[in-house]
This record gives C-alpha cells, structure tokens and sequence, in this order.
C-alpha cells in the first residue's frame, strides 16, 4: 500500500506542481476557441492510459487535490473528477497490457472528456449551477482533442510518475 | 490492493473533504494558503518563460481582432469625450450635494490598485487573480471596479494576491438598482400680465423680469426667470425677449409691455416648464450568466411591468448593511427586458460597464466592508 501511494507521491507532486503553474500561465493565455486546454487533466489521463484505472485514479486525486488547491474549488471537487477521468482513461490496460500509442491517445481522450464533462455535474451536485450551457459543446471536444495530441508526451511522463514500468516482451528461446 | 476498495476510498475522501470545505474549515484554509505559496515561484518562472510563446500566439492570433478594436476604440473615445465633460460636472454636482446633506459617496472609500496576474485555469470557474492581498488591507467580499464599473468582488485573500470573482461568473450576484429617467411632456405655462417696476424689474409670483439697456443695434433684452415646482423640484427657465429701442424710457431701459415689444417678442411672455426628470428606482439581485452573455436581473417586484423598464437605463449597486458593496456602484446598463414563462415579473438584461473581462489589466478594490451594525 505505501509503495502504490508513497512512491508515485513523490513524483507526482513536483511534476505536478509545474503543470499547474504551465495551466495557470501559458494555458489561460492560449485559448483555441475560447476555451482554456486543460494540462492537468491530459496528465491525469496519461496517467490513467499508461498506469491502469487504479494508479490512473490515485493520479487524478492527487493532482485534482492541488488542482483545487490552487485554484479555490471547493476542496476534493475536482479531485473526484479527476480521479473518473483517470479511472476511465486506464481502462485501455484491460483491453491490452501494452497498448499501441494512438490507442493509448484515443482513450485518454475519452478520460478526458469524461473528466470536462464531469465538472459542471459535480459543481451542481455542491449546488454551484448554470454551467450547463451550448459552450460545454465546445468545451469538451477541445479539451478531448488536446490530451489525444499531447497524450504521446503525457502518457510516459503519467507512467513515470506513478513508477509503473512498460512491460516488455521477450520471444521465448527455442 | 481491489480497485474497489481503491475507489470507495477516493470516493469517500472526496465527499469528506468537499463537506469540511464547503462548511469552512480554518485548516483547509491554511492548506491552501500554504500551497498557494508553494506555488507561486513555480508560477512565476512558468509567467516569465512563456511570455515570449504567449506574446507570439497572441500576435498570431489575435493581431486582426486588435487592430478592428483599436479602430473602434478610437471611434469611442472621440464619441465619449463630450459624454465625459457633462458627466464630471454631474460628478462634481453630485459630490457636492452629498457632502451638503452630509452622505458617502461610491467615491469617498479608500481603495487599493491592483494588477491582474492571471485567469482562471478553469472552464467552469470566471475568476482572476490580482497582485493586492491582506498586507494591502484586502478583505474576503470586497467589490472590484475598474474606470468605467464593477468588475466582480473578492473571494479568496492570500498575503500578496487575491482571487476576484467575476461578475459574469454564476455564482455571482449582488443587490442592483435600476434607475429609470421618465420625462414628463413640457407644460406649457401662460403667465399673467407682468407689472414692470422701476428700474424694468417685473415682480411676479415666483417670476423675475429684469431688463437691461439696449445695445449699439437699437435693441435690449429682457430676461424673464420663472421658478415652476416640478415633481422632482424646482425647475428653472429663462426666456429672452427682445425690445426695440424706440420704446425706451428715457433712462435707456426697456419696458416689457407686450404692445410695444419686437414682433419677435410681441406674444405674451411665456414660460415653458422643463421636462422635470422623474427618477424611478427598482432593485433586484443581479446574476451572471457566464461569458458573452448579459448579466440578469431578477426577483424584481411583481408590480414592475416592462414597460416601466427602458433600455439605456444605468443601473447600480443597490448598497445597504448586508450587501458586499456599497450603493451606487455602476454596473452596467440594461440591454433588454423580457419576462420569465409563468409569472409577470420582469428579466433584466444588463450589459456590464466594465467591457470585455478577459482583458482586464488594472483594477481598483474598493475597501469597503459593510456596516452590518450589531
């Protein structure tokens, strides 16, 4: 149990500190169709894509818990959030234990629209309403197209944070 | 370790501590005061590294839009600076009076400038930070304006920086007043015969004639004041009468009898009472709506009707004990008025005053805190 936290903890926090400060900087500034890329959430669903639903959780928790932190949330909103969209992304490492990149990419895409998606319901389930608006339509493809580009990138740095190794596969000797 | 048990544990974390947050917590609290001091040198090198790929995309991206906004701005300004010459005289006007009957103002509180350090990362949250925080006097609640109005209001204070909540943002809302001008149509008021006095002063009731000698060109003038008690009260007019010289007395002052006057003149002395303007107050609870869409006013009184609310019309902060700003703060102006399926109460639209938000640079916290009593 503290190896599956305490190790990837102390990876997650420093990288997870830099990308928050590249979302809270370059990315708010950036903002293809007005809407604002989350770096953060990609991360987590590289996380997710690299490390299996369980790590890819732990990730989005934590990295949700600063998230919150930092931006003012309340406290564990976005942690859980995050965590869905981890949970989600990770479920590619059921299908296969070594999946091709591009379906590594196509599922931290969906971690990450599910985890978009799941903002404006959670704000209203803590009685924070009016997000569900027609911008969520452009919000969420947006969002989902960026963590499937930057998912070649995010996915090992996901799978180095939660100290998770690439299996690899050695032919057997005849 | 079961995925189950994983994510029942996150779960039950999660909901934990989003009720000890929500019901204010002073450790959560120092949590993230803490953390958003560990996180600012990591934000200030990301801001001074990015600056570069920031101001190339923007340059890229946004260089059109710029110079269609400047064209306009440009446009604006030229239109706005008579608009600004009437209204610091109603400025002055109105400092003056609330100093003579001894009341504050909107512009009599300390404030504190303050730049804006950066936006929300959020979709779901219309939030800035700014550079001002306790050590400036920056309280939790405090109203944010810019030049032209309010912008939003404080939510969260750390030592040095401070997160604003925008007004756009729907969680959001303030008490607002609408002020609606209605102008009464111009009476047209006959005055009785006037009696000239010595020296070509009329004393009427409430009306006063003077006349002064003629000029070069043969003619003099003769004022005649009347002070009529509109609803909203006294209003004042003049009105110029001109005499022909030939019925001067000897001591080259004119007389105003009505036979004798220029023809310009020759109808009986008129007075036209000015349209006295009627000011209507509503109040409401102002909301926003989320970005490019107008804030809302609701919960107005069931007996205002829509045609009592006229687009145009400016409308403020409605100030008392318990609202976080004090009143007369602009907000903005109404945009439109529609009313809600159902019911008969009318729904505000209402443009802000401070423009476009995502552009903010410098802003202004008013250090108000609101005189709760007690």
């Amino acid at each position: 149990m503290r190896a599956f936290v305490l190790g990837p903890l102390l990876r997650l926090f420093p990288i997870g500190l830099c990308v928050l400060a590249l979302q809270r900087t370059v990315f708010t500034e950036l903002r293809p169709f007005d809407v604002v890329v989350q770096v953060v959430l990609a991360l987590v669903a590289g996380a997710g894509a690299g490390a299996g639903p369980e790590r890819g959780a732990i990730a989005g928790f934590v990295l949700g818990i600063m998230y919150d932190l930092a931006v003012g949330t309340p406290l564990g909103l976005i942690a859980l959030v995050y965590a869905l969209a981890g949970f989600v992304a990770g479920y590619v490492l059921t299908l296969t234990p070594t999946p091709q990149w591009w379906l590594a990419a196509i599922f931290a895409s969906v971690g990450a629209a599910v985890g978009e998606t799941a903002v404006p319901v959670a704000k209203t389930l803590v009685g924070q309403d009016g997000w569900f608006t027609t911008r969520l339509l452009t919000i969420v493809p947006v969002v989902a197209v960026f963590a499937l580009v930057a998912s070649p990138v995010l996915t090992p740095l996901g799978r180095w944070c939660m100290c998770v190794k690439r299996p690899s596969w050695k032919a057997i000797p005849e | 370790m079961g995925r189950r048990r994983v994510i029942a544990l996150l779960l039950l974390s999660s909901i934990l501590l989003i009720t000890l947050d929500i019901r204010g917590s002073a450790a959560i609290d120092r949590l993230r005061s803490g953390f958003s001091l560990v996180l600012s040198p990591f934000d200030t090198a990301a801001r001074a590294a990015s600056r570069p790929v920031i101001n190339a995309w923007q340059g890229i991206t946004n260089y059109d839009d710029l110079l269609r906004e400047n064209e306009r701005l440009r446009e604006r300004i030229a239109q706005q600076r008579g608009a600004e010459i009437e209204a610091r005289a109603a400025i002055i006007e109105s400092q003056a009076l609330l100093q003579l009957n001894q009341l504050i103002g909107p512009s009599n509180y300390p404030n504190v400038v303050a730049q804006v350090q950066g936006a929300s990362p959020s979709n779901f949250q219309y939030t800035i930070e700014i550079d001002k925080g306790t050590n400036d006097g920056v309280g939790v609640g405090m109203p944010v304006v810019n030049g032209a109005g309010l912008v939003g209001k404080i939510t969260q204070v750390f030592p040095s920086s401070s997160i604003v909540l925008l007004i756009t943002d729907p969680e959001f809302s303030i008490g607002a007043k609408i002020l609606v001008e209605q102008v009464v149509e111009p009476e047209l008021t006959t005055l009785p015969p006037t009696e000239t006095l010595p020296g070509g002063i009329v004393d009427l009731d409430a009306t006063t004639t003077t006349t002064t000698p003629g000029d070069a060109d043969g003619t003099a003038s003769t004022t005649t004041t009347t002070t009529v008690a509109g609803p909203t009260g006294a209003v004042t007019t003049t009105t110029d009468l001109l005499t022909s010289e030939s019925e001067d007395d000897d001591d080259g002052v004119a007389t105003s009898d009505p036979d004798s006057t220029d023809p310009l003149a020759s109808a009986e002395p008129t007075s036209t009472t000015l349209a006295p303007a009627l000011l209507i107050r509503e109040t409401g609870t102002l909301r926003g709506q989320g970005p490019g869409r107008p804030l809302i006013i609701d919960f107005i009184d069931q007996a205002t009707t829509v045609n009592d609310l006229q687009v145009g019309s400016p409308v403020e902060t409605a100030g008392g004990a318990s609202s976080i700003a004090p009143a007369s703060l602009p907000i903005g102006v109404i945009s439109a008025v529609t009313t809600q399926t159902g019911s008969s109460a009318p729904v505000v639209e209402v443009e802000p005053a401070a423009g476009d938000l995502t552009r903010l640079t410098f802003l202004s916290v008013v250090l108000y805190r609101p005189n709760t009593g007690g």
